[in-house]
């Protein structure tokens, strides 16, 4: 019983199909197509809850008011604190009020007062923590002079618009608010690569996160403890693999359709187990994210101006929000330490060895180096407690050569090979992948819909969920 | 043009993927709309149906070979099972059971379940408050329930060492289960038979055939002592009696015979492996209709539990719920709120998994076990 919408479910794809019909039989009047647009956008949210809808519907009309208010004073200190109360108010109460009521508590009842601090109920709006990141962005843009307020409904779309609502990418006001209002036709964006992301995402979502989940990952994260050391790794390396294709497929997913519907979102992925080093990872992985933090909360905090010591404080921090933002757990913000730690200690080294990047070899073993650190990250982020976290660790430590020596070894091999030639998978993958939108348009769909089934065939049942979602 | 390409390309994507995926595709309609999900005119049309045929062949080819890569069943290597203590100890101490129920069980239940997949009406365990008065009671065996033994006070089964728990249920269970999983390992090194999966129940076999599951499970795993069953949000709905034939209506008498007869096939095959079940009803629901549902659905598996002598557990009292209450938050015995609902008004947190695996738990007794860890 899952009442998150699910972009890969057979109503979906029948939905989007009269949608795209009527869509573009509008072509002629992009207005009319943003009111469509608009209407699907709060359809949707509306399916999940009305409440979610109520609360994006309230949002949108507050942005819109301190938009007029920022256009009007633009970077005066009033609106730059009214948009922060803005939104922490609107994090603290939908998203953390538990986590940090219950802390409160915790900590009272230790110092020995026992008060029961008040909580309201209240569900977690489906696309909060995107939407109040498209509107820093359009704010903050306000602010600087580089945008005009917009016209409500074309803040509304902005905000609501349905492809990156549920999980993102990020948006930014510059990038997007042109493309809602167009200055010629709009047009659909490259039909074959849309197809062609959309049914990448099935084959990441429906097949190999999917299978990775079942058979490697969640029996063990959900009972650690229960496994030899070797499986404990495999799951951890499982869980590596897997999140990068649920979310970069669910990334895929959105961008195919967003495509289609003839808008072009930011990127949000590029190869990120290629990285060499922590920060190409962040200029890798949920790019529009790590983007947004580095714009809007480690470059206001001071970014690296003023001295290193400064500038990791402000690393460590900017990873901590991003952590939090994950979620309000222990576990998410010992994730975004440990990121943030890395970065510095990655910062320091290249400094203090700058020929190492020079020695033969060095760049595969960066690369290997880079994955198992965040590999070792994502046991926190995957874990739901801080003991099963803490367990896994202690059972990964007593890795054995004995049990290396096992089926369970040579799939860890086959893991660490997979990293280790991952550029040159890429390339393959990049060829086949041109290779394919080559063929005329007229055949194109064929090869896509029995390539698709025979996936689906080879895949478990059952609609897989986006894990960004909850987010 | 982009947009006349584009919809070409989805409307023959899309009708290639129905027509090689029909029927999983008709499975999951079903399952989610309960209705027959037929297409007029063109779902009998014998090109339409080849796609079908072609995907069904292709899936016979790779059980075939799934099967041959398959080392030999485990059942082979499996210990013999070791003499067991006394068959299933099993007292029921729910009050709310009619004691007439508990004891006697028409003969029909006892040897032939009904096979979930034909959900006839027939040979089902009625309770007796079920049978209309004119009707003769069929002779009743007496259900062979061993005097009760070695049983602490307040618990309803026992494990000893080598015995393994098998738990079924749907994403209630997938919530529950690793925390019963992790504490039977840490605390008495009992094993655990994890199947549960989400979006599963009784009522639609052709998705998912709990049953036949059970039975192959119990077949196959001679060491399981105890199955703990947790399942419920997933079939309050019509649902499909075979092919061509209409859907039986949700409460209606018919549904209430083939859904009786489901639980009963289970428990008996519980029975004929000499395995102790704890059936956990589910708890009420924030929508009205489906927490109403639930108190219909517990009432039949709380009646065929006791037919079995079996042991049934609501999660309402656990979750502090009287009557037909529910609320996202529990107050615990500390005098704190507690989240113990998610936010779609059926699932657990992680706080309400917890207290209910604690409580079945508590519900098993484990004499010669010692409590290791924590």
């Amino acid at each position: 019983m899952d009442y998150v919408v699910s972009f890969l479910s057979i109503e979906f794809g029948l939905c989007f199909t009269l949608f795209f019909l009527l869509y573009w039989s509008l072509c002629w009047s992009v207005r009319l197509q943003n009111l469509l647009l608009l209407t699907a956008s709060y359809g949707l949210v509306a399916s999940f809850s009305l409440q979610s809808l109520y609360i994006l519907l309230g949002y949108s009309v507050l942005v819109y008011l301190l938009g007029l208010l920022a256009g009007r004073y633009p970077g005066r200190w009033f609106s730059r604190v009214l948009l922060l109360t803005l939104v922490l108010g609107c994090f603290y109460l939908f998203k953390y009020q538990a986590f940090f009521v219950e802390g409160a508590q915790a900590a009272l009842a230790t110092a020995g007062f026992d008060v029961a601090l008040p909580l309201l109920e209240v569900l977690v709006p489906i696309g909060l923590s995107f939407y109040t990141f498209h509107s820093v962005s359009y704010l903050v843009s306000i602010n600087r002079r580089e945008l005009a307020p917009s016209a409500p409904l074309d803040l509304a779309l902005y905000l609501a618009f349905f492809p990156s609502l549920v999980a993102g990418p990020v948006n930014r006001a510059l990038h997007m608010l042109p493309q809602i209002r167009p200055p010629a036709m709009r047009q659909v964006l490259e039909p074959q690569r849309a197809l062609g992301l959309i049914a990448m995402a099935v084959v990441k979502l429906f097949f190999l996160s999917a299978w990775l989940g079942s058979e490697w990952v969640d029996p063990v994260f959900d009972t650690p403890g229960s496994a030899t050391p070797e499986q404990v790794l495999l799951s951890v390396y499982g869980y590596s693999l897997l999140i990068y294709f649920n979310f970069s497929g669910y990334t895929n997913l959105v961008t195919g359709i967003a495509l289609l519907l003839g808008f072009r979102l930011p990127d949000n992925f590029d190869a990120p187990y290629a990285a060499h080093n922590l920060k190409e990872f962040w200029g890798r992985w949920h790019i529009s994210l790590s983007r947004f933090i580095r714009d809007y909360v480690y470059i206001p905090l001071g970014g690296n101006r003023q001295g290193v010591w400064r500038g990791n404080l402000n690393m460590l921090l900017a990873m901590l929000v991003s952590g939090l933002w994950h979620g309000a757990s222990v576990n998410f913000i010992i994730w975004g330490a440990l990121h943030g730690v890395g970065l510095a200690i990655s910062k320091l080294f290249s400094q203090w060895c700058p020929g190492f990047a020079r020695l033969p070899g060095s760049g595969l073993l960066a690369r290997l180096m880079t994955f198992h650190y965040v590999a070792f990250a994502w046991i926190f982020f995957r874990s739901p407690t801080l003991e099963g976290a803490l367990e896994m660790l202690g059972d990964i430590a007593q890795l054995s050569l004995a049990g290396l020596n096992s089926a369970t070894g040579l799939m860890l091999l086959a893991c660490v090979l997979f990293v280790a030639s991952y550029p040159q998978w890429l390339v393959l993958l990049r060829q086949s992948g041109a290779a394919f939108q080559r063929l005329p348009w007229q055949l194109y769909p064929i090869p896509l819909g029995v390539g698709v089934s025979l996936v689906i065939f080879a895949s478990q049942s059952g609609v897989p969920g986006f894990i960004y979602a909850s987010f | 043009m982009g947009a006349a390409r584009g919809l070409y390309a989805i409307v023959v994507t899309t009708a290639l993927l129905f027509w090689l995926n029909q029927d999983s595709i008709k499975l999951y309609c079903q399952q989610k709309y309960h209705q027959s999900c037929e297409i007029p005119l063109l779902g009998q049309m014998p090109a339409w149906r080849t796609g079908a045929q072609l995907t069904a062949l292709l899936e016979a080819r790779r059980d075939d070979l799934l099967e041959r890569l398959q080392p030999a069943p485990q059942v082979v290597e499996a210990p013999l099972p070791e003499v067991l203590p006394a068959p299933i100890p099993v007292v029921t101490v729910d009050l709310q059971t009619p004691a007439a129920l508990a004891k006697p069980l028409p003969h029909g239940a006892a040897h032939t379940p009904a096979p979930a997949t034909v959900p006839a009406p027939v040979a089902v365990a009625q309770p007796v408050a079920a049978v209309p008065a004119s009707a003769p009671m069929p002779a009743a065996t007496p259900a062979p329930v061993p005097a009760p033994a070695l049983l602490q006070p307040g618990t309803v089964a026992s494990l000893a060492a080598g015995d393994e728990v098998f738990l079924v249920g749907d994403s209630l269970m997938q919530g529950v289960a690793p925390h019963l999983a992790n504490s039977l390992r840490k605390r008495y090194q009992i094993r655990t038979v994890n199947l549960s999966k989400q979006s599963t129940g009784l009522a639609y076999p052709g998705f998912f055939n709990w049953p036949k599951t059970v039975a192959e499970t119990l077949d196959h795993e001679p060491n399981v002592r105890l199955m703990v069953v947790f399942l419920g949000p997933n079939d309050p709905w019509d649902m499909p009696q075979g092919k061509g034939k209409p859907f039986l209506r949700f409460k209606s008498p018919e549904w209430e015979v083939a859904y009786r007869a489901r639980i009963d096939s289970i428990l008996e095959q519980a029975r004929s492996h000499n395995v102790q079940v704890i059936w956990v009803g589910p708890p009420n629901m924030e929508k009205a209709r489906l927490s109403t549902a639930m108190g219909y659905l517990s009432g039949l598996y709380q009646e065929q539990t006791a037919l079995y002598g079996q042991h049934y557990v609501s999660a309402n009292p656990i979750l502090g719920y009287a009557d037909a209450s529910f609320s996202y938050t529990v107050q615990t015995a500390q005098g704190k709120r507690v989240k113990v609902r998610v936010d779609d008004g059926i699932h657990f947190t992680i706080t309400g998994q917890k207290m209910i695996a604690e409580q079945v738990l508590s519900l098993i007794s484990f004499p010669g076990l010692t409590v290791t860890g924590h």
